[in-house]
């Protein structure tokens, strides 16, 4: 199978000079690759970095030491060293990431939040709407909420709005924070089905998943992070 | 009349009409152009046609005939002091009939009768700055004539069809001068506007206050502005002359009583007079005859 | 399952774009005051780049050097125009200068006072840019000051009333339809929300956001306000003391700071 995410020893700390400058040690000499039609569940307990990992994949966290190759238009793109604008048409066309929280926009509607990925690629307003109306009633959100700004949304209505957003467009790489976390049983099944969808159309996924039946249906491997772990 | 000893021929010395002379010269060399002049204290307040008097005095020679007009007429004060100023500090011939005189210096009118070659124009200016009111910089209106920005005179212009339903400036309306300069024709109606158009005299324009000469050669073209949607016109009037049945002149509207009785009449004394003394007659020039016996 | 395939078109592909603005080594002092120092970077079509730092760290000089308002000692800001031409833009006559900024770009002011005619109406106020690039057809410019009026969420029966009767919300979105109606490539802004209450704000930044995206505009944002810088840019630099301590994209230098200042400024944001 083919490759699309390459993470080739990677390390990362953080220094807090508001704090007298104490550095936290995070992980080192993280390597790892994820094929087409993977699903990775980044493994270990809390504090072992794996939401770091993520955020360093996708490009919110710098990546200060080795390299993040993800296949972007066909090419290799090292995300650790690309141009920002670069970043953001890896975001737009290559990467997904549904995180564990929905960041809200004031006064925009979830119809318009699930369907903004859409209008980046171009598409026209109306018609990606249709498809962020497809993507919430397979999420069973009410439609009595759809043209509502989800800033008043519950916990787990404002997690399908996300989970919507990150799915309305089909990405060949996805991340996923713990989709599931928040959701009741029939919710998670419904997400269940949308991440197996994704691995058959070929996308490399990599996730968090605490809840162990949830990973075992839809992982392929775990990728234990605590061997990477760097003494403080 | 006698020429008065202690002043100089019409009043300002040699050295500044000299300088008011350079500044006609470039004013003319740049058609709508504001020419800054070192302006006088003249012997009358500021608003009485201080620069119009001083261009006059620079331009004036002694065998000059002088015609002074306010508001197209002869008699009216300031028509008559700046007549009899001239008089005195000139001691030039003076006429009310607008094909003897060879310099017109007038406040809001331009007069009916064709202008010829060899006439001048001089009008009395109160602002000469046309973008002064939706941009009181004076730095930034300059720039803006120096780099031809003139979208705020249509601004303006905008403004007053938003308001009024149509591009209600009457008076002082603005004109773009030989495709070149927005120029501010002095407070004449915009009924004069089409004169100043290829006008076969020399136009000369002065503010006193504002220190400020510009001026128009003969034959220039002067364009008034205007949207394609609504084209500049001219006002018209319902009636004739009263007094001499002109049908193309300026009207003034007189009240006749106390019971709200008016009339229309010519702005321009000289012109309705000539018509009247040429056998022309108004519906109302018996009734005004008798009124006045 | 969803309609979008995995193919990506070769549109918008990022690595064929020229720089729309590229900035020099720029340096503005005042006197032995130091405006801003050594500033250098490129912005490309369609990217907004975000501006951050406390008062006086000199984001408002650079602002006013990258759009000509002032002139640096060094350095320089060259910005290819809609022919692929470059202009310098502080070599250029004033003329090229002065066109470029009532066509190409837009100046959007923290005090809409500074960039609207209180004397003039709404329409005529939205209408001026148009008339400046020599539209003379009444019924046209009216239209198109009804539309921007639409565009940015202006009750339409206002058209004709002047802006000093307008709340400060609605000064500033007749300020940004002012700017926009003539359909520039660059926006320079000064604090767009500044001043403004936060619901007004909110309202604003949306409407900011969807122009944006929906004209593909370039812009440069400055603001003390990283609630704003995140909403709105692309990218950030945050400038301390004149200088640019650190820079990149935008969720990255929020979440992840790199520099001690930024550390300082992210951590010190009330949360409500």
């Amino acid at each position: 199978m083919q490759d699309m995410l390459k993470l080739n020893n990677v390390a990362k700390s953080f220094t807090l000079y508001n704090q007298s400058g104490i550095q936290i040690p995070v992980f080192e000499g993280l390597s790892l690759s994820v094929e087409k039609g993977e699903c990775v569940a980044l493994a270990g307990p809390s504090g072992m970095g794996k939401s770091t990992l993520m955020r360093m994949i996708y490009g919110n966290y710098l990546c200060p030491a080795g390299a993040i190759d993800i296949r972007h238009r066909d090419t290799w793109v090292d995300i650790a060293s690309a141009d920002p604008r670069v970043v953001l048409d890896i975001r737009r066309w290559t990467l997904g990431y549904i995180s564990q929280f929905l960041r809200v926009v004031p006064r925009v509607s979830a119809l318009d939040v699930v369907a903004e990925p859409l209008v980046g690629r171009g598409m026209k307003p109306d018609e990606a709407r249709e498809h962020a109306a497809v993507m919430l009633g397979r999420l069973n959100l009410p439609e009595s909420l759809w043209h509502l700004a989800p800033a008043t949304f519950s916990g787990g209505e404002q997690q399908r709005v996300n989970i919507a957003r990150g799915f309305v467009a089909r990405y060949p790489v996805m991340l996923l924070d713990e989709p599931t976390a928040s959701l009741d049983k029939a919710n998670r099944e419904a997400v269940l089905t949308l991440i197996e969808e994704a691995k058959s159309d070929g996308v490399a996924v990599v996730g968090i998943f605490h809840d162990a039946e949830t990973r075992e249906a839809v992982c392929t491997r775990e990728f234990l992070m605590s061997d990477f772990k760097k003494a403080a | 009349m006698q020429e008065e000893q202690n002043y100089n021929f019409a009043y300002l010395d040699e050295q500044t009409k000299r300088m008011i002379r350079r500044a006609l010269l470039k004013a003319l060399a740049v058609p709508g152009y504001q020419v800054p002049f070192a302006g006088r204290e003249m012997p009358m307040p500021y608003g009485w046609g201080t620069g119009g008097i001083q261009v006059t005095a620079a331009i004036l020679e002694p065998e000059d005939t002088l015609k002074v007009i306010d508001q197209g007429a002869d008699d009216t004060t300031n028509a008559v002091s700046i007549r009899k100023f001239f008089q005195k500090v000139a001691g030039v011939e003076t006429t009310e009939k607008t094909e003897e005189a060879s310099i017109i210096q007038t406040r809001h009118r331009i007069p009916e009768r064709d202008l010829e070659e060899g006439q001048i124009m001089v009008y009395q200016v109160p602002i000469p700055e046309p973008l002064r009111f939706l941009e009181p910089r004076e730095t930034e209106t300059r720039k803006m004539h120096a780099l031809e920005e003139y979208g705020l005179m249509h601004v303006k212009l905008y403004e007053d069809i938003a308001r009024h339903g149509h591009i209600a400036t009457t008076y002082a309306y603005p004109v773009k001068v030989a495709d070149r300069y927005i120029m501010d024709p002095s407070p004449i109606p915009k009924f004069d506007n089409p004169k100043l158009d290829n006008s076969p005299a020399l136009q000369l324009f002065g503010a006193g206050r504002e220190k400020r000469i510009y001026a128009l050669p003969p034959y220039t073209p002067v364009k008034s502005l205007d949207f394609e949607d609504h084209p500049f016109e001219t006002q018209t009037w319902d009636e004739p002359c009263a007094l001499c049945g002109a049908t193309d002149s300026y009207l003034d509207e007189v009240i006749m009583d106390d019971k709200g009785t008016r009339m229309f009449v010519c702005s321009d004394t000289d012109y309705c007079t000539t018509r009247r003394e040429a056998g022309h007659v108004g519906p109302d020039a018996q009734a005004v005859g008798e009124a006045a016996e | 399952m969803s309609a979008q395939t995995m193919q990506q078109p070769a549109r918008n592909d990022v690595s064929t774009d020229t720089p729309l603005l590229t900035v020099d080594r720029l340096t503005k002092l005042y006197g032995n005051q130091l405006g801003c120092a050594d500033v250098s970077f490129d912005l490309y079509p369609g990217e907004v780049m975000g501006i951050v730092g406390e008062s006086g760290s000199g984001k408002t000089t650079l602002l006013n050097c990258l759009a000509g308002r002032l002139s640096p000692e060094e350095g320089s800001v060259v910005y290819t125009d809609r022919t692929g031409e470059e202009v310098d833009v502080h070599a250029v006559s004033e003329p090229r200068r002065r066109m470029l900024m009532r066509t190409d770009w837009a100046f959007v002011h923290q005090n809409p006072r500074d960039g609207l005619r209180m004397g003039v109406s709404a329409g005529g106020n939205v209408g001026e840019r148009l008339m400046a690039a020599g539209a003379r057809h009444y019924g046209k410019i009216r239209s198109a000051a009804l539309d921007w009026m639409e565009k940015t969420e202006i009750d339409l029966t206002r058209i004709d009333d002047r802006p000093s009767t307008f709340s400060g919300g609605m000064q500033q979105r007749l300020q940004i339809a002012r700017n926009l109606v003539t359909g520039p490539r660059l926006v320079f802004m000064d604090e767009p929300t500044g001043g403004l209450d936060v619901s007004v704000q909110a309202r604003l930044l949306d409407l900011l956001r969807g122009l944006v995206a929906e004209m593909g505009l370039s812009a440069i944002i400055v603001t003390h306000d990283l609630a704003v810088a995140r909403l709105l840019s692309h990218r950030l630099m945050v400038m301390r003391r004149g200088k640019v301590v650190e820079r990149g994209l935008t969720d990255q230098v929020l979440d992840d700071p790199q520099h001690d200042y930024t550390q300082l400024l992210v951590s010190s944001v009330l949360q409500p």
